[in-house]
């Protein structure tokens, strides 16, 4: 029986329902126009911002990304590179605006330089952060990857699987305070409705030449997963309203490794991603 | 007991100085001058230029110290906003721990945890709420702060009460008719419960970690001042209901 003859049957539909029905299907109609250019200016990510770009990381990801994205970069020092480049301290200022201007998503892999201590490390995550989320509102970027880490989820129990719905417990002395800082700044974004985040909590970022030993580490990574990693969430960023749970999701992204704590099931099944350097089941 | 201030100098730091100076010793400290009459009524205690965006000069003050009182606060300029509110709490939490220092108060606004998320909607709202800050520098950038103190009570043996204050007044300017925010407390009041929080044996604390909201009582019922009053005995004195009152 068709909703309509139920109705009738039921002696629900007087006129007035009839409008209200009416009203409704041309609601959903609407609903579904906006849907589809919302689909249609999600699937738009066509340029990425990739950020400090003097990192390992931000050149892994750059490597991966530039055959299916037009790949800009921004650091606070200068940095050769085939992609476009520009200088940005991500400040308060229009060199951040000009930065972001123009891109359909960023991948803020927020590594500050290589001599920050601990301050600047946490500076530079939450204010640089903040400066460059502002940036990218005014300039109408709607998405965000932000490359976070795992460290700030080991101060559980160590017989637990600790996944993607655990309390993060960031210490000063993990080192995952400001990745923490971070995340939860980037959270205030998604919250208000602002930007769409997704945040990658990574194993300990291992080198293709590390070795054994480091590698036996169950949390850990190669820098050409995390590139993976990177470039599952871009594919899968204009769905994520619909897809990932709305505006703000996590995942933890590690090797793949059957003693891991941190399991990546829900990277594997949300994103598709399949790491795919070392680490894997024997 | 000897009591480090940071931020001192600014609206509320003068009335603290007022409800502590009597029961401890002070070190009075801030990037300005004390006002005169604070410098002449409290020439016992110490004074001290302290920019608690310096790391060194917050170790150097906390020397010595039993208790560190945190009031700094800048609102506005984007870059010290973070330096001041959320690098300050790290500077100051790290003397606390090379200091041997257990009893931290932190300060901040209302919302450092209650955002416009809560404070638009909700009431009752409570300080155990998970922090919706927003986006707003100020809150947010306090709520930072809060953050980084919360990470320090996890691996160390530190108790850090956080006052969470939004508009003061005088007592004199409560007034039938007069309005205003429903999150409001006399500068007495609000000065007196750094007393109670100094009193409190940290055993008596729920957790190392604690968020109050430092309010009156006020009719509206959109902030919860329960936790201040049974956690630490906060007992305010001024009316702040008269507030809401008709004129007569």
């Amino acid at each position: 029986m068709k909703r309509r003859d139920f109705l009738q049957t039921a002696g629900l539909l007087a006129a007035g329902v009839t409008d209200t029905l009416a009203t409704c299907r041309a609601s959903e109609a609407a609903d579904s126009q906006v849907r589809g250019r919302r689909a249609s200016a999600d699937t738009a990510i066509k340029e990425v911002l990739v950020t400090s770009a003097q990192s390992e990381l931000a050149r892994a990801t750059a490597a991966e990304l530039k055959g299916d994205y037009q790949v800009r970069l921004t650091a606070p020092v200068h940095v050769e590179t085939p992609c476009e480049f520009v200088k940005s301290a991500l400040d308060h200022g229009e060199r951040t605006n000009l930065a972001v201007r123009g891109v359909d998503a960023i991948v803020h892999v927020a590594e500050p330089l290589p001599d920050s201590g601990h301050v600047d490390g946490i500076d530079y995550r939450t204010r640089c952060t903040y400066n460059l989320l502002q940036a990218a509102v005014k300039e109408g970027v709607q998405s965000i990857v932000y490359l976070s880490s795992l460290r700030m989820m080991g101060g559980s129990d160590k017989s637990f699987q600790v996944d993607e719905d655990w309390r993060p417990l960031p210490t000063p002395a993990s080192g995952g305070l400001s990745d923490y800082l971070g995340e939860f700044t980037c959270r205030e974004f998604a919250r208000e409705g602002r930007l769409n985040v997704i945040v990658l909590r990574l194993g300990n970022v291992v080198s293709a030449g590390a070795s054994r030993e480091e590698a036996s580490n169950s949390a850990w990574i190669d820098p050409r997963d995390v590139a993976r990693a990177v470039s599952c969430a871009l594919t899968r960023l204009p769905a994520s309203r619909a897809a990932i749970g709305g505006r703000w999701s996590i995942f933890h992204v590690t090797s793949h490794s059957p003693s891991s704590r941190f399991p990546i099931r829900k990277a594997r099944r949300i994103l598709g991603y399949r790491p795919d350097f070392g680490g894997k089941e024997s | 007991m000897n009591v480090l201030l940071i931020g001192a100098n600014g609206y509320l730091g003068p009335h603290v100085v007022k409800a502590l100076a009597p029961h401890h010793h002070l070190r009075i400290t801030d990037i300005k001058a004390a006002p005169p009459e604070i410098k002449r009524d409290f020439a016992g205690h110490e004074f001290m230029d302290v920019d608690v965006t310096s790391e060194g000069q917050v170790m150097e003050a906390a020397k010595g110290m039993d208790a560190i009182i945190n009031l700094s606060v800048v609102r506005r300029d984007p870059v010290l906003s973070f330096r001041v509110n959320t690098l300050g709490c790290y500077n100051v939490m790290r003397a606390a721990v090379k200091r041997r220092i257990r009893r931290i108060i932190n300060t901040g606004p209302h919302f450092t945890v209650a955002g416009p998320g809560y404070e638009r909607f909700d009431h009752a709202i409570s300080p155990d709420v998970p922090p919706h800050p927003g986006t707003g520098l100020y809150p947010l950038t306090k709520s930072l702060g809060q953050e980084i103190c919360r990470s320090f009570t996890l691996s160390h043996d530190i108790y850090v009460q956080d006052y969470l204050f939004y508009s003061f007044r005088d007592a004199a300017q409560l007034r039938s008719g007069g309005g205003g925010v429903p999150f409001v407390v006399s500068w007495t009041d609000a000065a007196d419960v750094f007393r109670l929080g100094l009193q409190i044996a940290p055993a008596r604390l729920p957790s190392r970690c604690e968020v109050f909201f430092i309010c009156a009582d006020s009719p509206q019922e959109k902030f919860l001042n329960d936790k201040a009053k049974q956690v630490l005995g906060f007992a305010p004195k001024d009316d702040v209901s008269l507030l809401w009152r008709k004129k007569r």
